[in-house]
């Protein structure tokens, strides 16, 4: 049977549990047990004192159980209590961009899916490893995006940027406000179109996005895995840097710098990937051998990634000439 | 009525004042269970989880300063007002006062003349 405890064991296993779950350093854990237990010692003798009769078991239980979980009382001692891994501020941002790139992912490997289905390997076995893959997913880009965003609040919290803002830093308002003016009718006629023949060559043609680079340095098969990490690196960057424009973080001067960076980076790497001479393919590891449609897959992949490092590039063009263009104003102000 | 609003509200009310309050029921020395049932009795009611944390908060601003002694046969914890921290609630007193004073003419003067305008 099991012993009843007594009086004096319940308070030190409730004190015991609080300082483990204050995680703070052990002079402060013992200061802060000794505090929480005179009060609730106190309590307790006023009790007893009303009651005049020493407390049982489960009246000095009772009054643990009022005082608050450990968790809850170790919470309140916290040096910031209540701070948050991810502030209100940035979580919106967060939840964006975390279920952006769930999405990506999750698209990019239902297409991977469905070309390797028109292959050689069995439904089941593709269906399988894409649960798998989504599982994996599911938690292993949670917790990269979630890491992401603590070291850039951690970052925030030690070095104030956002407090480093200056109001005349701030982007112009552009004369159409905040809609974008519509494009002409022939723009939009003849964009769709391209779209469509692009489109259409992506998927038909078996040489059209297939790009050159890197002779001598790495064979075909090698190139691609060396290649396609530096550029979804850069076009994550690129992307990131993109959304940071727009938040709490736009005046900050080192951003400027980091987006200048990273795309004189992209422009080099599109000079690069265009100048070079060995095959490239982006995507699963190239064989010769392989199925006709993820092989076009592998050419589509290539094609993005070249189109997103020419965006890269034109877009640091358009900032470079905007930057010489403007008189008097040469500090860090290219954005 | 939103009771959920008002609650907040309430809430956030509160939180300001309670540090006024403490700070001036610690001009003289007292420890935390003591100070819990004479602000109780002065018709604040606080969570013990809050004033605990409440009180260091303090303390490491230099408002309080604190030390270990015995009553009663236990050992408590004692705070008492800083010197800086009678120089802080003079001045929030008196912030309070003003502010006190400002609310008491909006809700009693200005409103029922601008009605009576309209």
């Amino acid at each position: 049977m099991k012993r009843e405890l007594t009086n004096k064991e319940l308070l030190d296993r409730y004190i015991h549990a609080v300082k483990l779950m204050l995680m703070l350093p052990p002079d402060k854990m013992e200061d802060i047990g000794a505090e929480v237990r005179a009060n609730l010692e106190s309590q307790l003798e006023d009790q007893a004192m009303a009651l005049r009769r020493e407390l049982r078991p489960e009246e000095v239980s009772a009054v643990l159980k009022r005082h608050g979980h450990p968790a809850k009382v170790a919470l309140q001692y916290r040096e910031q209590p209540g701070r948050a891994l991810i502030s209100p501020a940035l979580f919106p941002l967060y939840w964006f961009t975390l279920r952006a790139v769930l999405a990506v992912w999750v698209t990019i490997r239902v297409i991977v899916a469905v070309f390797v289905f028109q292959g050689t390997t069995p439904a089941g076995t593709i269906l399988l490893t894409l649960g798998r893959d989504v599982l994996l997913a599911a938690i292993i880009m949670p917790a990269g995006v979630t890491l992401l965003f603590a070291v850039w609040e951690y970052l925030e919290l030690r070095f104030r940027y956002s407090e480093r803002w200056k109001p005349e830093a701030l982007s112009p308002v552009p004369p159409h406000g905040l809609q974008p003016p519509k494009p002409r009718p022939t723009v939009q006629i003849i964009g769709g179109m391209a779209s469509l023949v692009l489109g259409a060559l992506a998927l038909f043609s078996s040489s059209f996005f297939w790009v050159w680079g890197a002779r001598g340095v790495f064979g075909p098969s090698d190139a691609l895995y060396a290649m396609r990490f530096l550029l979804w690196l850069l076009v994550f960057c690129w992307a990131s840097l993109s959304w940071l424009g727009s938040t709490r973080f736009a005046a900050s001067r080192w951003l400027h710098v980091l987006r200048i960076a990273v795309e004189v980076v992209g422009a080099a790497l599109a000079i690069f990937l265009v100048r070079s001479g060995d095959l490239l393919v982006a995507g699963p590891k190239w064989i010769p051998t392989q199925a006709k449609s993820l092989a076009t897959l592998n050419q589509m992949v290539a094609g993005v990634l070249v189109l997103a490092c020419i965006v890269v590039g034109l877009d640091f063009l358009r900032r470079f000439i905007r930057f010489m263009r403007r008189p008097g104003d040469r500090g860090l102000s290219m954005a | 009525m939103n009771l959920t609003a008002f609650e907040n509200l309430r809430l956030e009310l509160r939180r300001g004042c309670l540090v006024l309050a403490v700070l001036a029921e610690l001009r003289s020395e007292g420890h935390g269970y003591a100070l819990v049932k004479a602000l109780r009795d002065g018709g604040l009611e606080i969570d013990e989880n809050t004033l605990y944390p409440l009180l260091r908060r303090l303390e490491n601003q230099g408002l309080l300063a604190s030390a270990w002694r015995v009553e009663n046969k236990r050992n408590k914890r004692f705070y008492r007002l800083s010197a800086e921290g009678r120089d802080v609630l003079a001045r929030l007193l008196e912030e309070w006062r003003n502010i006190n004073g400002a609310i008491e003419k909006l809700s009693e003067t200005r409103i029922p003349a601008r009605r009576r305008q309209a």
